[in-house]
């Protein structure tokens, strides 16, 4: 517990140094999650995350941000985690060049990048971003971003040379073709080969409504310095009204495994309701709403054996957000499971807060 | 032997969480972290009122029977006593009016002119100070145009007659409710 205090301390001791100055002020924002999750055999409440953002405007041109997370209490003798998700410094040439150095969250697809739980819809994220696109993915590096426009197309680009991902452990306990490549995330301490690898995302918008993305990362991931490992990425969002409709899809390609491609994918349909009229439950506030939402996501950790290593997920749920930035969920799982596991089909509710 | 010093593991806890709260309480009264201003004033008015020879600048207050008013019309509340109206003329007349909105975006106020033309109607919307860390999307026109030709009886609703932005949502909510204030406003003064 002790270890809680000392780090707000020293996140907070971080951002007097560089708020009181004549230009820059500093800002503390962040979320909090409560989750209840009740399967076939067993019930729970969980305090899964409490997240601080901490940034400032360092100066016109430079601005910092970050975001520390405390994971189930922050009890780490008991599965609880501190560990601080983004820290960087954006040097701001133009809207279309911007430069960031520092822990940076990997632009890969739109579910790492837009993963904080207010502002997402369900309260668990496809299966595809636990074993494919290991979220919430992060690593140390230099690169750069920006957004360009031309008459209503608006494109954004980010490009970065990190560390890159770690290599395949037999201590993982299960094979790359059981646990994908979520074990596989960098530490921050020191690269484990000389090889830098490289994470792009370039994003087209023809129009308001419409998003297209891809996204690559390639980098040698054993001690070795001699395999890598590759992703490729497709991302799209459409919106109409009160519909939305969000698909991502990335292929894994690995050298000097015996798994050597893995695939997933997850498609996500929502729609929003206003809930205005419900004067009981929304009280005086200006535009609560009432999400629906269904997602179909699937996986397959080994391309090359026929069905072995697949799985699959059916969510139904819907949410209701008094204010934009507060939402109840309710959700239930339909899980395909690989042979060894055991059901786990779920009901889960939580409570997002960003604040 | 028996202390009578409290374990420096629990001292430390203590001044630790009084630290923090301090830390809290002081940054709770700071500015804003991030500020772009896009338009200054004047730079927006000349946007609204180009041809403009003159621009009027009206203080009104605004009583409890008219704040009623103008609360039933929005469906929600409307905390201003005060606003202050433009109104543009060039030689041929009247151009129409803008006013200044400070609507909430999740943090910090999102700071717009709405122009108004003399038929009661959006002819423009100019952000003009942005204070989020993200959305700053809401500023471009592809999102902007959406309120153009909007007058006070449109729904002026996301997800309805407005598409919010991704990424972006309360920063598109916050436009879409200061437009629609705008127009009430006028329309009622």
């Amino acid at each position: 517990m002790l270890n809680i205090f000392k780090t707000i301390s020293s996140v907070l001791c971080l951002l007097l140094l560089v708020s009181p100055t004549s230009t820059a002020s500093a800002k503390l924002s962040g979320y909090l999650d409560t989750e209840f999750y009740a399967g076939k055999s067993s019930s729970t409440f969980k305090a899964h995350r409490f997240i601080l953002h901490a940034s400032s405007q360092v100066h016109e041109h430079l601005f910092f941000n970050s975001e520390l997370e405390f994971e189930y209490g922050a009890n780490t003798n008991n599965g609880g985690e501190i560990k601080i998700e983004q820290a960087w410094l954006d040097y701001s040439f133009s809207d279309a060049f911007i430069q960031r150095t520092g822990i940076i969250l990997i632009p890969f697809g739109r579910v790492n990048i837009l993963h904080d739980s207010d502002l997402r819809d369900a309260t668990m994220r496809p299966i595809y971003a636990k074993y494919i696109v290991p979220t919430t993915w992060m690593d140390t590096g230099v690169g750069f971003r920006g957004t360009l426009e031309k008459g209503d197309w608006l494109f954004t680009y980010d490009a970065y040379l990190i560390n890159g991902l770690n290599t395949f452990s037999s201590e993982q306990g299960k094979g790359p073709n059981e646990s994908g490549i979520r074990k596989n995330r960098p530490g921050f301490k020191h690269d484990n080969n000389q090889n830098k690898a490289v994470a792009a995302r370039l994003m087209a918008s023809p129009f308001l409504g419409l998003e297209l993305g891809t996204s690559l990362y390639h980098g040698n991931y054993d001690n070795d310095d001699k395999h890598s490992l590759s992703l490729y990425g497709f991302d799209v969002f459409y919106k109409q009204g009160p519909l939305e409709l969000i698909s991502e899809l990335a292929q894994v390609d690995i050298e000097g495994q015996h798994v050597d491609q893995m695939f997933g994918y997850y498609v996500e349909g929502r729609y929003h309701l206003p809930a205005s009229g419900l004067s009981f439950l929304t009280r005086d506030f200006a535009h609560p709403v009432f999400t629906l939402f269904a997602r179909y996501s699937a996986v397959d950790t080994d391309t090359s054996v026929d069905n072995e290593y697949d799985r699959g997920q059916i969510t139904l749920g819907i949410n209701f957000r008094p204010v934009e930035s507060v939402v109840y969920k309710l959700e239930y799982e339909w899980n395909t499971e690989l042979k060894n596991e055991t059901d786990n089909d779920q009901f889960v509710a939580s409570l997002a807060v960003g604040f | 032997m028996i202390s009578l010093l409290p374990p420096l593991q629990s001292v430390s806890k203590s001044v630790s969480i009084l630290f923090c709260l301090g830390c809290l309480l002081m940054m709770a009264g700071q500015a804003s972290a991030y500020e772009k201003v896009y338009y200054t004033q004047e730079q927006a008015l000349a946007q609204c009122f180009p041809s403009a020879r003159s621009i009027e600048t009206i203080d009104i207050s605004i009583d409890n029977a008219l704040k009623q008013t103008i609360e039933q019309r929005l469906g929600f509340s409307f905390d201003k006593n005060t606003v202050q109206i433009f109104k543009g003329y060039s030689t041929d007349g009247y151009l129409g009016s803008a006013l200044i909105l400070h609507e909430k975006g999740k943090y910090e106020p999102i700071t717009f002119m709405v122009h108004i033309s003399p038929e009661k109607r959006v002819s423009n919307v100019i952000l003009m100070i942005y204070r989020e860390k993200v959305g700053a999307e809401v500023r471009k026109k592809r999102f902007l145009r959406q309120f153009f030709g909007k007058h006070a009886s449109s729904s002026i609703v996301v997800d309805q007659d407005i598409d919010g932005i991704s990424g972006a949502t309360i920063s598109s909510w916050a436009l879409a409710a200061g437009v629609k204030k705008a127009l009430i406003l006028s329309d009622e003064i």
